[in-house]
């Protein structure tokens, strides 16, 4: 076998296939005229892609259809039994186990003491002189009381008004 | 959205009409075995493969997305379950086939032998030749042999092929082209052999 044809036979699949251009497939087509080695070569490919295709169709067997039938109903059952233990044994757990209540308390109290954190956070974050500003108008609010329940304390005040009171009534 | 009436069909199945999914199961039935059946060549595991491969449709039908040709899903689900199953080992046919003594090649031999007398000499040299082919596809490497059904039975193009193999059409172009010189290679030496 000279160089030129193991050089040709590697494209002898693509040339059958008709995908090769139009240059190297004229030069394949001139080769093959000339080499009976390699003629015989493509022959025996065309003869097995010929072959190849020819392989016969079967049809489903007459127990396909009842069998595959078969298989889904013991699908469908075990869908079936699946959903349920894997939802209701969940759902008696929750209610009557101790150690699910323990656990839900427990998630419970640390989701408040996240929101608690978070909201305190928030408050500090009040610019100071903000807050200041709300404790001195507190801080006013309680000396207006001050300063009148220094007005109800003063006894002599209290004793006049009391005797103009009954000068009236008499 | 994709203009393909079994696309349609499968989604009226993801919104709980069983009655499609029969339907789906009834028109795709015998492609689907002969595609198997070119692959594995045995009768028996070609069934039960392709009923596996409804199953699958049913139980994976929640994530199904119209995003090709129904049939460019369903045969990829169809590789993967033939390439796994074959790759585990569950149905051991490559001994059998190696041999050619039992399961259906042999009782396709038998039946040939049978029917020798009253056949032609050109009948008996193409059955002949199928007979090497088959047994030339089951020597083949699993891909190659998919790669090659695809393009020889179903005519595919090297787009849809790669598409149902999950590679590239490049891998693809140069899957199908060693796997006929493989082809050929394996018949060679059978005959030489005989």
């Amino acid at each position: 076998m000279s160089r030129e044809c193991k050089k040709y036979q590697k494209r002898f699949v693509a040339y059958l296939d008709r995908e090769l251009c139009a240059q190297e497939t004229k030069l394949i087509a001139a080769h093959l005229t000339s080499c009976t080695v390699c003629r015989r070569e493509v022959q025996e490919l065309q003869e097995l892609f010929q072959a190849l295709p020819a392989l016969p169709m079967i049809m489903p067997s007459e127990r396909y259809d009842e069998q595959f039938w078969q298989k889904m109903r013991v699908l469908r059952q075990e869908q079936a039994e699946g959903r349920a233990k894997r939802w209701l044994p969940g759902l008696l757990d929750f209610r009557l186990s101790r150690r699910t209540g323990l656990a839900a308390s427990g998630a419970l109290a640390l989701f408040l003491c996240v929101v608690t954190f978070f909201a305190l956070k928030q408050n500090s974050g009040v610019p100071r002189n903000e807050l200041y500003i709300a404790k001195d108008i507190e801080l006013y609010s309680n000396m207006e009381v001050i300063e009148n329940s220094e007005i109800l304390e003063n006894f002599e005040v209290i004793n006049m008004l009391g005797d103009l009171e009954q000068e009236e009534k008499g | 959205m994709i203009d393909d009436p079994h696309v349609q069909l499968m989604l009226r199945f993801q919104g709980g009409d069983e009655g499609a999914f029969r339907q789906l199961f009834e028109e795709n039935k015998t492609a689907l075995l002969n595609f198997i059946y070119r692959f594995c060549l045995d009768r028996r595991v070609a069934e039960e493969l392709s009923q596996e491969v409804f199953l699958r449709v049913y139980k994976t039908a929640r994530t199904y997305r119209p995003e090709a040709m129904f049939s460019t899903w369903l045969y990829r689900i169809a590789t993967n379950i033939c390439l796994n199953e074959m790759r585990s080992g569950k149905y051991k046919y490559e001994r059998e086939l190696k041999s050619l003594d039992g399961g259906d090649g042999g009782r396709f031999l038998e039946a040939i032998d049978a029917h020798t007398l009253v056949k032609t000499d050109e009948k008996i040299a193409q059955e002949e030749r199928f007979q090497a082919v088959r047994k030339a596809l089951r020597a083949l490497p699993e891909k190659q042999r998919m790669a090659l059904i695809c393009s020889v039975y179903d005519q595919l193009s090297y787009k849809e092929i790669a598409e149902r193999l999950g590679c590239s059409e490049a891998a693809v172009k140069s899957i199908i082209h060693r796997s006929k010189l493989a082809l050929r290679d394996i018949l060679k030496k059978g005959f030489h052999k005989k």
